[in-house]
């Protein structure tokens, strides 16, 4: 099974915010064609982390959780190394980008 | 279909008080025109009578009276001959009255005013009776404090405690995550605003985030800039970007009810 890492270690923190960033990091882990490749794609985000905004997270993995279809081929292909804190929050998110098509569509 | 009674009743007054005026403009008046213009002097009221014999012998008897005054005239008259005599404007009561338009005109319209009004009152009434329940039901007591209250007691709340470049990392951790929570309860009970309209809880969303943006990009200028305190953000600034955001997600709500 092969697995791609995405580590926001090596992006500046401890806040992640930002609609744009999450869009620009998108592009630069290039994860349109890692899903098509990989297995599974590990988020690493580091324990030093304050937060992941929705605006951040939806940018980085808004498309791929509406690819998923549901929460659970998301947490399937998407697997995360957080914080504790964390884990109920980027479930949240996730929740939110499935709720609408249109949300957060610009 | 339920009226209320005031309703019901005072639409029937508007219609009826219509209607009569409509009656009344289309009566004539006691002294018209036409009936003065052929009377002769003598008389205001003529009653004729003819009444006619089939015998041989006809009589003839043309009764014209006057107010106060008789004046028939009875003969026998042979056959050959007969005269009969008629009031000078026998003909012309025979005939029918010229119409007054005008009246009937003011009298239609009138009637048919009564009755847009009554359609009009019941037509408001239900439409009245349908904004009370979804603004004052509805808004008011559901989603004001399910959605509207809530989020702007928790902006509140957070923007009351706002910490800076010299606090601890600790209070800047709990500040940017107090943020990220709070927000998702919001976009979860912004859900109910579909109540309004079905478009409403994703633009109210998307215009909050806006809000969530400002803060957490606060957060983010605090834990790293510790020694560049110059080019942070004013703490009013921070606040009236806000309060901004938060009006303009407002508006959305605002405008979906004045659109009803």
């Amino acid at each position: 099974m092969s697995t791609y890492t995405v580590d926001l270690s090596t992006v500046s923190g401890p806040v992640y915010s930002g609609r744009e960033r999450g869009e620009a990091l998108r592009q630069r882990f290039n994860l349109d064609a890692q899903e098509e490749s990989a297995d599974v794609i590990s988020v690493v985000i580091p324990e030093t982390t304050y937060t992941v905004s929705s605006s951040f997270f939806l940018g980085l993995l808004g498309p791929s959780v509406r690819k998923c279809g549901t929460i659970d081929n998301f947490n399937k292909k998407y697997q995360f190394n957080a914080p504790e804190f964390l884990v109920p929050i980027l479930k949240g998110h996730a929740a939110l980008a499935l709720q609408s098509r249109t949300l957060f569509g610009r | 279909m339920h009226l209320p009674k005031g309703v019901a009743r005072q639409s029937f007054g508007v219609l009826l008080a219509a209607i009569s005026l409509g009656a009344f403009a289309s009566c004539p008046p006691p002294n018209s025109s036409h009936l003065n213009s052929n009377k002769p002097s003598n008389s205001k009221n003529f009653e004729t009578t003819l009444s006619y014999k089939t015998d041989r012998s006809a009589t003839i008897n043309a009764a014209t009276q006057s107010n106060g005054s008789a004046n028939s005239t009875s003969k026998n008259i042979e056959p050959s001959k007969c005269i009969v005599e008629f009031p000078t404007n026998f003909k012309q009561s025979v005939e029918e009255k010229p119409v007054d338009w005008l009246a009937r005109g003011l009298g239609i319209a009138g009637s048919l005013l009564g009755l847009f009004g009554a359609i009009f009152s019941i037509y408001k009434m239900r439409r009245d009776r349908k904004l009370s329940i979804e603004d004052d039901f509805w808004f008011r007591k559901i989603l004001a404090p399910l959605t509207i209250e809530p989020i702007l007691e928790g902006l509140a709340e957070l923007l009351s405690d706002i910490p800076n470049t010299k606090s601890k990392n600790s209070k800047k951790k709990s500040f940017a995550i107090g943020i990220t929570k709070k927000f998702q309860e919001f976009y979860a009970s912004a859900n109910a605003l579909a109540l309004m309209h079905p478009s409403l809880p994703s633009s109210f969303i998307d215009k909050l985030s806006r809000c969530e943006d400002i803060l957490t990009e606060f957060a983010s200028e605090i834990s790293v800039d510790s020694d560049a305190e110059g080019t942070l953000t004013p703490e009013s600034k921070l606040k009236e970007d806000v309060w901004l955001a938060m009006i303009d997600a407002m508006n959305l709500i605002k405008n979906i009810q004045k659109k009803h």
